[in-house]
């Protein structure tokens, strides 16, 4: 409730009175009174209803023929009360209400209206109070509207709070004028931080998924501003204020009046995606090893080739020899991609590498030790080594005949700082045993193995009663 | 295995081999014999290649990147400064050289015997591979 004004004077205040008399016999107020869609009541100083113009009828259902006479307050309950029209009386000043439940008296089931009601007093020469002027607005669809504004606004305002999607809002000029929580939490800044920035500022650093700069009137929302078209899902690498590096896809729409082409705002959403890049960038890091890791390989196998080329005397050896190796090699990846290449068991690496010579029933390897892990490299090696010993074993010694034996001890001695891994490979039961006449690639490999590959060394006896492979190397820890 | 034309200045060369696993290092000595080279080591790792280097400057060196547990760079930075020249030999390529030694030579694996002497040469003869004088 408020006051206003001084109290209007119907007669007598013109400094126009000419203008004024013109006016009235044209008919002014007369219009003013009748047309206006404005509800206009002129009461007496009982508040009795002197002439009340057709907007009133209309607006609450009732015929104005009757009205005049009739004590307003009669006429309308949770409208302008006795109360009002008192004070206007005593005050003499103008009053607005403004009244949530305006009902016809006596009709039922009909609607309450809001409205706005402007009280006015009309004095005499005297200045004493002659008729009270109301004036009512109908904002019951005003105040409905209001409401469902303010609703709707609650909504979107909580989504626009609770998205885990950043929301920026830009001006035309593309500066930040709104963001949402998600936003600042993303970017590490204030909405007030933000805002004296726009796509354009230096401090975003941002850069395009190559690594290169970003330049701002790339930014998806400039694009946007520019040319009115949405972009979506673009990726960008910004710079946080705490330093960190963050990735984010982002998806700018323009927004429009309607009827109107040119954007005047742009509302850009984003999200991080910087797991995502790290995901990828670890792939391609994987990627680059297993190119490597293969590479590497090819050329192992590449070197079996061409060493067991030179050191055989047929093609049919060749093949032999050469298959032989090849799947050692190919054993040791085998047990090692079941570990997720952290190591692989002795024993397991053992078992193997003998298997293809475990022919009938009967009992041909003995295999003795504690449970050992090697690391890749030391397994990769080793395999090749026994696979060696098997081989010549196959060919020359213990396994060429029936009753022939080959039995396997290891243990660890504890040194100073790292254990020692202790081999012996002992063949029995087989041919008497000849020291070969020259040494073929299988010795060199064995001895330059474990010297050069694992640190250790390696002693070949070609004992008559069986070969005896003694090998010893310190055992890499991988921490597990 | 043949090598062929285009390194005949590097017989008779002393030649550190730096690699750690015994069948590429036997193909790389097989490689660098019939080029009639002489192969100094091979050694296995940063500390063996120089203990190496500190006995007998050798006349150049070809070094594999990656070690197993080490790379190689305190090899080559050595390398670098009794002015030896050297080329990697590395799977990963010379993109795979860290920022000292990026546009080094660098010979691919698998290694391709019929250039291998040659990308030696030219290795060993580049202006990057520094004190180029050692190589005839």
């Amino acid at each position: 409730m408020m006051r206003r004004g001084r109290p209007t004077r119907p007669q007598g205040s013109g400094e126009h009175p000419m203008l004024e008399e013109h006016l009235e016999r044209l008919g002014l107020a007369e219009a003013l009174f009748s047309q206006a869609i404005t509800c206009v009541v002129l009461l007496d100083r009982e508040y009795r209803v002197v002439r009340v113009n057709q907007a009133f009828g209309t607006q609450f259902g009732l015929s104005i023929e009757g009205l005049p006479g009739r004590r307003f307050t009669e006429l309308l309950s949770g409208g302008v009360m006795l109360q009002h029209l008192e004070e206007v009386a005593r005050t003499r000043a103008p009053l607005a209400v403004s009244t949530p439940d305006c009902r016809t008296r006596g009709s039922t089931g009909s609607e309450p209206r809001q409205c706005n009601w402007a009280l006015a007093p009309l004095l005499d020469d005297a200045g004493d109070l002659a008729f009270i002027l109301l004036m009512g607005v109908d904002v019951t669809a005003q105040k409905r509207a209001e409401k469902e504004l303010r609703t709707r606004e609650t909504v979107y305002q909580s989504v626009f709070n609770c998205m885990s999607e950043g929301v920026v809002f830009q001006s035309a000029d593309g500066s930040i004028v709104a963001a949402n929580p998600a936003a600042e939490r993303l970017l590490g800044l204030s909405t007030y931080g933000m805002m004296g920035r726009d796509s354009n500022s230096p401090e975003w650093q941002a850069v395009k998924e190559d690594g290169n700069p970003f330049p701002g009137d790339q930014h998806p929302a400039m694009f946007t501003l520019r040319t009115g078209e949405p972009k979506t899902n673009v990726v960008m690498g910004v710079r946080r204020p705490d330093g960190l590096r963050i990735w984010l896809s982002i998806n700018s729409q323009p927004v429009r009046n309607p009827g109107e082409v040119a954007p005047h705002a742009v509302v850009t959403t984003f999200h991080d995606i910087s797991e995502r890049k790290v995901a990828e960038e670890r792939q391609k890091q994987m990627l680059h090893e297993l190119n490597h890791r293969v590479r590497n390989t090819l050329t192992v196998v590449q070197s079996i080739a061409a060493q067991t080329f030179r050191t055989s005397p047929t093609p049919a050896a060749f093949t032999e020899a050469f298959n032989a190796r090849l799947l050692a090699l190919s054993y040791s990846h085998e047990v090692l991609t079941r570990n997720d290449w952290t190591g692989a068991q002795l024993r397991e690496l053992l078992a193997g590498q003998l298997r293809p010579y475990q022919m009938g029933g009967g009992e041909r390897f003995r295999l003795t030790g504690p449970d050992v892990r090697l690391v890749p490299k030391a397994a990769i090696a080793l395999s090749l080594v026994l696979s060696e010993l098997a081989t010549n074993a196959a060919k020359y010694g213990s396994l060429s005949v029936d009753r022939g034996t080959v039995g396997v001890t290891w243990n660890l001695e504890m040194g100073a700082d790292v254990p020692r891994l202790r081999i012996v490979w002992r063949e029995q039961g087989g041919p008497a045993v000849l020291p070969p006449t020259r040494r073929g690639l299988g010795t060199g490999l064995i001895e330059r193995s474990l010297s050069h590959e694992l640190g250790g060394l390696a002693r070949i006896a070609f004992n008559p009663q069986g070969l005896i492979c003694e090998m010893e190397f310190p055992l890499e820890g991988d921490g597990a | 295995m043949t090598v062929r034309s285009g390194s005949e200045d590097l017989a008779g060369l002393r030649i550190l081999v730096v690699e750690d696993e015994v069948l590429i290092m036997m193909l790389l000595e097989d490689l660098l014999r019939e080029l009639g080279c002489e192969v100094v080591g091979p050694a296995s790792s940063v500390a063996q290649a120089l203990a190496l280097i500190a006995g007998e400057r050798p006349d150049a060196a070809v070094l594999d990147v990656n070690l197993g547990k080490e790379l190689v760079y305190p090899v080559a930075n050595a390398l670098k400064q009794a002015g030896v020249p050297f080329v990697f030999v590395t799977g990963y390529g010379q993109a795979g050289l860290i920022d000292d030694y990026r546009g080094r030579a660098a010979i691919r694996k698998p290694i391709d015997p019929d250039t291998f002497g040659r990308e030696l040469a030219a290795g060993l003869r580049s202006p990057a591979a520094a004190a180029v004088h050692a190589v005839r």
